[in-house]
């Protein structure tokens, strides 16, 4: 393969050549790259053009050059320097062992001052959870960014009417049948969230980090959806046409009613059902298992059937009403639901607080360090920012 | 104020914070741009070089020419452009639009010297006055001498002394061509 620094030398003979300044041995080198191919030659057409010179120049005069200098030469200092993940994590352990004695005194100020004071601007506790924003992917393989501020109708296909504005992107029928079933996909990213009203009218949240697969229309037989990561469903009554939602590790099958799945990769998948009837069969499982409502259902990642236990459903699918609920979780999976929440990565100076448990009840937009204030406040875990990650102590 | 256009890579590789700085100039904008070929928000893009500079430390010691330096620079700046893609999720939507951009070693090698260039005359525009900053950019437009001096209601001969001074600091940022040249042609 063509290696990079083969053809450094390049630029400074373009340069002079634009300056009318090779001479003859540098004309020759500059020659025989032109006649490698046909690109070589359009390339130099355009460089000499400088076409895009004023773009660039404006480009440059955004750029934050000293704030990046700045921040570099902190990350450059600190150590003998951190080539990869673990060292970086190591790193930042031995810092915290050496910071906390200092970080003792400042114990009663607020963990937002504390951070706050050393990266104004970028602090990532400032983060706000929840901001409506998706990606729709059409079999096409174009990605459509909305977000619930713009109100548009997008062309996804002629019988069908699709519009995006407050209550998110709604699939309306105009023209009876589609002959082709076309999948759509739904993706809100870390930190985002979306509501979708499907062509048969159920209402779908969907909550951070979560893919949404669904026909644009539903065929004559059934209803079926593929979920990876949580959402609410609020599946529209249809006694012909049962509602299935797959997930990596199992089938659902629904029958009319409101109900929450959380099935994140590497996490167990737990279903709570609000109100109506669902069944839920494992992909490891050949039972269906019903559930009454306020109950949740949990299933493994390996698509084992784990327990039925009784909840309090406002637990579980408040994060649909702008509230966050935890009730007797443990730090872990409340970090790793804020993480996606808000778009932030938390990493853990000792693995022993990952287990406290404890039961918070908080509004879901308030910023970050709010509810990392409230969690210090409860159980003595402190919080960190350190160059773009959550220490957790 | 001028930055000399050539590094001293023992110096880095020692460890010399002030040459660590002098590639940061140097090399900083460019790299952005370069990375704005691939991403489109400039948050990215600076994040995605600001990863490039903390590599470079880290590698310091394996740098062995200015000519390695340079392509150190871009093909890590290259990867962490994709790889910040692929964080964005949007990697797989890209990679089918512009597979026979990025995955073809020539196209990324052509994306390199072009960006090098405007570096170059960039930083030669950089340390020139503004009169003769002002006919080099025209000159190195393609424009003749001719033209440039109706362009600026000024004698041809005025052109020309411009040129030769802009000219003169340009072949400062090019000089160690002449070494390349020998070590090429041998």
């Amino acid at each position: 393969m063509k290696k990079l620094d083969d053809y450094m030398h390049i630029p400074r003979l373009i340069v002079k050549s634009m300056a009318e300044e090779l001479n003859q041995e540098e004309q020759s080198l500059l020659e025989a790259w032109l006649h490698e191919n046909n690109e070589n030659q359009l390339l130099y057409q355009r460089i000499r053009s400088r076409s895009h010179r004023d773009e660039k120049k404006q480009f440059i005069s955004q750029l934050n050059k000293k704030a990046h200098w700045q921040k570099l030469k902190r990350l450059t200092q600190a150590s003998h320097r951190i080539p990869s993940w673990n060292k970086i994590k190591i790193a930042a352990t031995v810092l915290l062992l050496l910071g906390f004695g200092l970080l003792a005194h400042l114990r009663n100020s607020s963990l937002e001052e504390n951070s706050i004071k050393e990266t104004p601007r970028t602090s990532l506790l400032q983060a706000k959870a929840g901001c409506s924003q998706v990606a729709l992917i059409t079999p096409r393989g174009d990605s459509i960014y909305l977000s619930t501020q713009e109100k548009k109708e997008i062309n996804i296909h002629k019988n069908i009417q699709v519009t995006n504005g407050d209550s998110g992107i709604v699939y309306s029928l105009l023209e009876s049948p589609v002959e082709k079933e076309e999948i759509n996909i739904l993706r809100t990213p870390r930190g985002g969230e979306y509501q979708i009203t499907l062509s048969d009218g159920s209402k779908i949240y969907l909550n951070a980090a979560t893919e949404l697969h669904f026909p644009i229309v539903f065929n004559s037989e059934k209803r079926e959806v593929f979920l990876s990561g949580e959402a609410y469903f609020e599946v529209a009554k249809d006694s012909t046409r049962p509602f299935y939602v797959n997930t990596a590790v199992a089938r659902l099958k629904v029958y009319g009613t409101s109900f929450n799945v959380k099935s994140y990769a590497s996490e167990s998948m737990k279903t709570i059902l609000i109100k109506g009837k669902v069944g839920i069969c494992g992909h490891a499982d050949t039972t269906e298992h019903l559930l009454a409502p306020y109950e949740l259902l949990s299933v493994d990642s390996l698509g084992r059937f784990e327990r039925i236990e009784k909840v309090n459903p406002s637990l579980a699918v408040a994060w649909h009403l702008g509230r966050f609920v935890f009730e007797n979780e443990n730090l872990e999976e409340i970090l790793s639901t804020l993480s996606r929440w808000y778009n932030v990565d938390f990493i853990y100076k000792n693995e022993q607080v990952k287990s406290l448990h404890f039961t918070a009840y908080m509004e879901r937009y308030e910023d970050l360090s709010f509810i990392l204030n409230t969690i210090t406040a409860m159980v003595g875990v402190k919080f960190s920012e350190q160059e773009g990650i959550i220490l957790v102590e | 104020m001028k930055t000399p256009s050539t590094v001293d890579i023992e110096g880095l590789a020692a460890g010399d914070r002030r040459t660590y700085q002098h590639v940061f100039d140097l090399f900083y904008d460019s790299l952005c741009c370069f990375a704005n070929r691939y991403i489109k928000d400039l948050a990215g893009c600076e994040d995605c070089v600001q990863k490039t500079f903390i590599a470079l430390w880290d590698h310091r010691t394996s740098i062995s020419s200015e000519v390695h330096l340079k392509s150190f620079l871009y093909q890590v700046c290259h990867n962490n452009a994709l790889n910040h893609l692929k964080h964005e999720q949007v990697k797989e939507q890209y990679l089918s639009e512009m597979k026979y951009e990025t995955e073809d070693q020539t196209c990324f090698i052509n994306e390199v010297l072009e960006e090098e260039v405007e570096r170059i005359l960039r930083q030669t525009e950089q340390d020139l006055p503004p009169k003769c900053r002002e006919i080099f950019i025209l000159a190195m437009q393609g424009r003749s001498t001719e033209e440039i001096a109706i362009q600026l209601g000024v004698t041809e001969n005025t052109i020309k002394t411009q040129k030769k001074i802009a000219y003169k600091q340009l072949k400062k940022h090019v000089k160690d061509l002449y070494l390349l040249v020998i070590l090429l042609t041998q």
